[in-house]
């Protein structure tokens, strides 16, 4: 079933295609609700009902999921068959989808809303698909019988989104708390080359599932399972008879044939980026086409041959060999006598950036550079072969680094396709051994300072002429704080201080984020205030609206703290650190991710007033996971005058299992415990 | 442009650089150099608008200057567009032409006729200057017309712009000012009217969260056709009462139901009384729940004319009024009159002399009683009966009848029946842990912003008020939220939460920190640089809370929060606390009354101060030396 998130799924895959021209369709399942565990045991069990079209008396009646008893509604059953047939000279698929899902709540009924994307385009184009044999049925029981409800053709609509797209959408009638739905719709597909990703999990449930494809001998496709859960498998080799302008033939076919039973619903947690990717699903690659005596054509089989056709391609390899556009500002920045490379892609890009607006949009393939002149605008890949061309005449070693957003899932490694991909970044070699990346989407980092979602572990560096190589872009620049504050307690507890932080890399990027999405600077310091607890006397920043690495701040505050008679009740932390766990969910289903890896430095001179001694100090805390990827110390001194508070923590993985869940939580607890401390002051010895 | 305006506009951007702190001119996201808009009517029912817009925009905030969007339909095209970006001394950047628009026809419901032409530009430098230039010819069955507002978002003044409407002196065109009181210049020509309505620099309004909608203070003026053709039929707008006479004309005959349909109203009805209004009203309020959802189609004539109830009734959905309508169906199938009524979901009131369909935006439907009238809410029956949620509560509707139609106002809620209540029992151990019971009770308004939660799943509710509180390593044992709701009786919803935090205080030495609620987590004040003077509180309301609190055994309270107290002319907020043996006693009382406060927002954003740090207080408790 699907969703909003459609239309902006196409608007972002508009400018990716593949070798055979487009990849641009696809039907894709969204999720947007929540976890939901199976809780308990099933007490009475769901048998799978295959009658599609005979809902049984058990289906109809039941009143819960006893698998998942939050579960809204259920996917009772679906069949997705997918064939080949031979239609006015040219192989296309037919894919046939039948389903039955069962209402259990009233946020449930919103699965009687279907929606069929499909490519047609506006004007008449040799490929396209059609959806047709559109039929839904709504089973109700109704005083001990069962009333069927036909859906009417009058409740299928079609919509155009866009040039190239259809939306076929049709709800089903009489759906209620109770209700039985069923649905089926056939699409015939001229994109014989391409077969959709078999989603088997939803966010919902399901019961049964079964995938069934035929694929002639001609094709040799490949099939990628993933996710946790696991589907029963049959291949077998069957005959398969073809008709080819009026006459029939015979001819080998592979049978694939998957079911999956008794599949939870997958719902999103937090600190994951593509929760789509973690459902039981299965790709199909074209590997090879073989037509005995008529073609024969093979397809990516390796990184190499994929490197090789984008380096081949009009909308990638062409534009990497384009003239330099921005020659006079290319030019102008050479004169300023720049020397390392660094200093000379940094002067390029903001060169770049000044006449060429980045419009939001991530893209592989890119347009023609006057185009792109002329709009003032484009998508980061529009812009890096800009960018890329501007480097190279500046004598600099520059290349694409492709790789998927962590948004859409990673990369298939395994399965070499450009289907893979959906963007690039700029690789640039620093010396023999070293590069470092760049992207036009950079608005508020730096080199090796990219978007966060950008940064893929696994990255390939295509060079023409040589072989590709594999980078890793978390183990770019690692994002730094480092915290200092000093200030004297007077003995009424107010403290006068000031704090200077120093935010590097990623953390540059994210203070300055922050202070441009503040309303105006008044806003933004009125909100640090806030966030810190403290009254600001003063604030200066360095490197706020610059390109660069770093972000320097300043602050002269003042903050009050509890004080009795004879007593100051200091927090050591002046400024908090960490103000609560962020992972506070029981349990969970997905793994962590977390956006890059960290490091944060955060130390505390106070002078304590005179004449006061301390009485109570915090305890120390080392806190680490088994492997050290996160480590957390903290540290309190009592020098005589001075009190010396030090914390650091570093994160240095960026991915945990689900498994390690319960560690991350104990250790990220822990840290946040830290942080309501209490330094205890007496008045006296 | 013309050079008069350039000079005023210069010269007003001076000023506000030199009057105002820098802060201030960095707010100013766009300026909306010059709007023309060119109105020719032909009839009441065509027409063509020509606009053209130039703004200046400064960054990256106006977002909303930089994406154009424009729905049209069958009876509506786009005769003329462009869009010219240039920089500020005026060499051309791009021009978008007409075929560079896209268009969708995709929409949030299940169908509708009509489509979208929209575009989006990223400038690569601020400032720029953008001028559109569009004509759009309205063919037919227009019951609107385009509106003046050329200030149109916050952040943005507008230094000159003009609407320029021409008619046949007897097509009877209409004309309301809201925010403002402009005179227009008429002119009489060769049979025609031409009205001119200007506005200059109007000042920025600054988005604060303390102030009206922009609704409410834009200068703004709507025209319309006195009477206009719509789908064939004859639309009268001089009066409400002959709009509701017209869309009672759409409406008739549609409320027709199957034997089959009535049957089962008698049947389900059957138990009830004669006399029983509100017995059966609930019965088939219920049966509306049970068996129809909402789904949105707006095809043709379909925008104003419901569905048919029989269709509602073999389908089972439709939109607002087509299920109002249905409701009415059923309802008359019982022998009770009832009546639909047009309503805005925004806008509590109707401008009582200048009727037209822009004011309204949904549908709900009204049974008329002696005493107690009953307002049904047909496109969320999940809601309970009698119950007039916030967006609806207080304001003027139109009823349609047969004999036309009537401005009624709903009923409004008193302040104080918008209530939340909270109980906090707190259990501490002296190893920092506590035992918590955390039992709220959200009345009426509050009820209605809170009502989702009894709809949540089980691990949906646990996490979201293990967020929502205070309670560090957390371990709830029991979570609900119940929905207490009774017909006819405002309604409410409770939640409790029960169970262990691992860390509520943290301890040193001899003592421990515990904060005095975990309500109120992460409560801060307004952080708007610009607090403007007034505050608007659209639904007041009042909440009560008390924390208990048990000292652990061997130990003792050093340091308790004080008391605090604040009043101002649009609430209050009390803060009590007393040691009662072993129990600390903390009572909270907010009391917050509806309307519009001249200088509200800076006595507010103080009392939210004191709130804050009132929040963030801590108890501290010593071991007993022995």
């Amino acid at each position: 079933m699907l969703d909003k998130g459609f239309f902006l799924y196409l608007q972002a895959n508009k400018n990716s295609k593949t070798i055979y021209t487009m990849n641009i369709r696809g039907f894709i399942l969204s999720l947007s609700v929540l976890l939901g565990i199976s809780v308990g045991k099933a007490q009475e069990t769901l048998e799978p009902n295959l009658k599609f079209g005979k809902p049984t008396d058990q289906e109809i009646n039941m009143t819960v999921y006893d698998r998942d008893k939050d579960a809204a509604a259920v996917v009772l059953y679906k069949s997705t068959t997918v064939r080949y047939e031979i239609a006015s000279g040219s192989f296309r698929t037919i894919t046939e989808v039948k389903a039955r899902v069962k209402i259990l709540k009233q946020e449930g009924t919103e699965y009687a809303n279907v929606e069929i994307p499909y490519f047609e385009m506006e004007k008449a184009s040799r490929e396209k698909e059609i959806v047709s044999n559109v039929k839904a049925f709504s089973y109700n029981n109704e005083g001990g019988n069962v009333v069927k409800t036909k859906m009417e053709n009058s409740s299928v609509f079609r919509e155009r989104v866009d040039n190239n797209y259809m939306l076929l959408k049709f709800t089903v009638p009489q759906v209620k708390i109770g209700t039985v739905i069923e649905y089926q719709y056939r699409v015939e597909s001229d994109f014989y080359y391409s077969i959709d990703t078999w989603y088997a999990q939803e966010e919902i449930p399901v019961v049964y599932t079964n995938y069934d494809l035929t694929i002639p001998e001609y094709f040799n496709f490949s099939l990628d399972q993933t996710g946790t859960e696991r589907t029963e498998n049959k291949i077998d080799d069957v005959s398969q008879t073809l008709s080819f302008e009026g006459e029939s033939f015979r001819c080998n076919a592979k049978h694939y044939n998957m079911t999956a039973v008794n599949l939870p619903g997958l719902k999103k947690d937090p600190y994951v980026y593509c929760p789509k990717e973690y459902l039981l699903q299965v790709k199909t690659e074209l590997r090879s086409v073989e037509i005995p005596g008529v073609l024969y054509k093979n397809f990516s089989t390796s990184w190499e041959d994929v490197s090789e056709q984008l380096l081949k391609d009009e909308d990638f390899g062409d534009l990497l060999r384009r003239s330099n556009p921005l020659k006079e500002e290319t030019a102008r920045c050479l004169s300023k006598g720049l020397s390392t490379p660094r200093e000379k892609t940094a002067a390029l890009y903001t060169a770049l950036k000044e006449r060429l607006s980045w419009n939001g949009k991530y893209s592989l393939f890119g347009e023609s550079p006057n185009k792109v002149m002329k709009n003032g605008t484009g998508s980061n890949a529009d812009l890096n072969f800009i960018l890329i061309s501007m480097l190279k005449e500046s004598g600099l070693r520059a290349y694409p680094v492709v790789l998927s957003r962590r948004d859409l899932g990673r990369i298939p490694f395994t399965h070499p396709s450009i289907k893979g991909l959906n963007t690039f970044v700029v690789g640039v070699l620093e010396n023999d051994s070293m590069m470092f990346f760049i992207d036009s989407s950079v608005e508020n980092g730096y080199l090796d300072v990219l978007p966060p979602n950008l940064l893929s572990e696994q990255a390939y560096v295509l060079r023409e002429g040589a072989e590709g190589i594999w980078v890793n872009l978390q183990q770019t620049a690692l994002a730094k704080k480092k915290v200092i504050i000093e200030g004297t307690l007077k003995p009424d507890g107010t403290l006068e201080a000031s704090c200077s932080t120093q935010s590097q890399n990623q953390f540059s990027a994210s203070v300055r984020k922050d202070f441009k999405t503040a309303k105006d600077s008044i806003s933004y310091v009125k909100e640090l205030a806030e966030d810190y607890g403290v009254e600001i006397i003063s604030y200066t920043s360095n490197g706020m609206s610059q390109f660069s690495d770093t972000v320097d701040e300043t602050i002269h505050f003042t903050k009050h703290f509890e004080t009795t008679g004879d007593h100051i009740y200091l927090n050591p932390f002046v400024i908090p650190v960490m103000k609560e766990s962020p992972f506070k969910e029981e349990t969970r289903a997905l793994p962590v991710e977390f956006p890059y890896r960290s490091s944060i430095n955060y130390v505390v001179y106070i002078n304590t007033p005179e004449g006061f001694t301390v009485e109570e100090l915090p305890e120390k805390l080392i806190i680490s996971t088994e492997d050290k990827s996160v480590v957390c110390r903290a540290n309190f001194q009592d020098t005589g005058e001075k009190l010396v508070v030090t914390y650091r923590l570093n994160i240095e993985k960026p991915f945990f299992l689900v498994t390690e869940y319960q560690m991350l939580k104990v250790i990220f607890d822990e840290i946040a415990k830290l942080n309501n401390n209490m330094i205890v002051l007496k008045k006296g010895q | 442009m013309n050079p008069k305006n350039s000079i005023c506009l210069n010269l007003f951007m001076i000023l506000s650089v030199l009057n105002c702190s820098s802060a201030k001119a960095e707010s100013v996201n766009a300026v909306v150099l010059e709007e023309t808009n060119d109105v020719n009517v032909s009839d009441g029912n065509s027409y063509t608008w020509t606009l053209h817009r130039e703004v200046m925009i400064n960054n990256a905030s106006a977002k909303r200057h930089t994406q154009f969007s424009l729905f049209m339909n069958d009876d509506t095209a786009l005769s003329k567009f462009q869009i010219t970006i240039s920089d500020k001394n005026g060499g051309v950047l791009r021009t978008i032409k007409q075929k560079d628009l896209q268009r969708t026809e995709l929409s949030d419901g299940l169908a509708s006729d009509g489509y979208y032409y929209y575009v989006d530009f990223t400038p690569s430098t601020y400032p720029v200057i953008t001028t559109l230039d569009m004509k759009v010819d309205f063919k037919r069955n227009n019951l609107s017309m385009p509106r003046f507002n050329p200030l149109g978002d916050y952040n943005t003044s507008v230094a000159h712009a003009s609407y320029n409407i021409s008619y046949p002196q007897d097509a009877g065109i209409g004309y309301h000012c809201l925010n403002c009181d402009i005179q227009p210049i008429e002119r009489q020509n060769n049979g025609r009217t031409l009205l001119t309505f200007e506005m200059s620099n109007l000042p920025v309004v600054e988005n604060s969260s303390y102030s009206r909608p922009l609704s409410q203070v834009a200068p703004t003026v709507y025209f319309k056709p006195r009477k206009a053709t719509y789908y064939k039929t004859e639309c009268d707008l001089n009066s409400w009462n002959a709009m509701g006479k017209w869309m009672n004309s759409l409406w008739e005959g549609r409320d027709e139901l199957p034997p089959e349909a009535v049957a089962k109203v008698k049947m389900i009805t059957r138990e009830c009384h004669d006399n029983d209004l509100r017995g059966k009203v609930g019965l088939l309020y219920n049966y509306l729940a049970q068996n129809t959802r909402y789904v949105s189609i707006q095809l043709g004539i379909g925008g104003y004319q419901p569905m048919k109830a029989a269709d509602v009734w073999r389908l089972g959905y439709g939109d607002c009024k087509a299920l109002s309508n249905y409701m009415k169906a059923l309802l008359k199938a019982a022998d009770i009159e009832s009546h639909c009524l047009s309503i805005s979901t925004d806008e509590d009131k109707l401008l009582s002399d200048f009727p037209n369909f822009q004011q309204m935006d949904h549908v709900i439907l009204e049974v008329p009683a002696e005493k107690d009238t009953i307002w049904l809410e047909c496109t969320n029956p999940q809601l309970p009966l009698g119950y007039i949620p916030s967006y609806l509560s207080g304001h003027e509707a139109l009823e349609i009848t047969s004999s036309g139609g009537r401005v009624v106002t709903l009923p409004e809620y008193p302040d104080s029946v918008n209530r939340r209540i909270s109980d906090v029992h707190i259990t501490l151990s002296e190893d920092g842990s506590a035992d918590l019971a955390i039992k709220e009770t959200y009345v009426n308004h509050l009820y209605y912003r809170k009502s989702y939660l009894a709809k949540m799943d089980d691990k949906e509710l646990r996490d979201l008020l293990l967020k929502q509180y205070l309670i560090p390593q957390g371990v709830p044992s029991t979570v609900e939220a119940s929905d207490d709701s009774q017909p006819f009786s405002s309604p409410s919803i409770t939640t409790l939460w029960k169970g262990k935090s691992y860390s509520y205080s943290s301890i040193t030495g001899s003592r421990l920190f515990v904060p005095s609620t975990p309500l109120h987590k992460g409560f801060s004040p307004g952080t708007d640089s610009h607090v403007s003077d007034e505050l608007y509180i659209r639904n007041g309301f009042c909440e009560k809370e008390t924390v208990v609190i048990d000292i652990p055994d061997g130990y003792e309270a050093e340091s308790l929060p004080t008391p605090q107290k604040s009043a101002a002319p649009f609430g209050s907020f009390t803060l009590d606390v007393r040691q009662e043996g072993k129990q600390v006693i903390l009572t909270t009382w907010f009391t917050f009354y509806r309307g519009v406060y001249p200088d509200g927002a800076r006595q507010l954003n103080e009392m939210e101060k004191m709130m804050a740090s009132a929040f963030a207080k801590k108890l501290i408790l010593k071991r007993n030396e022995q």
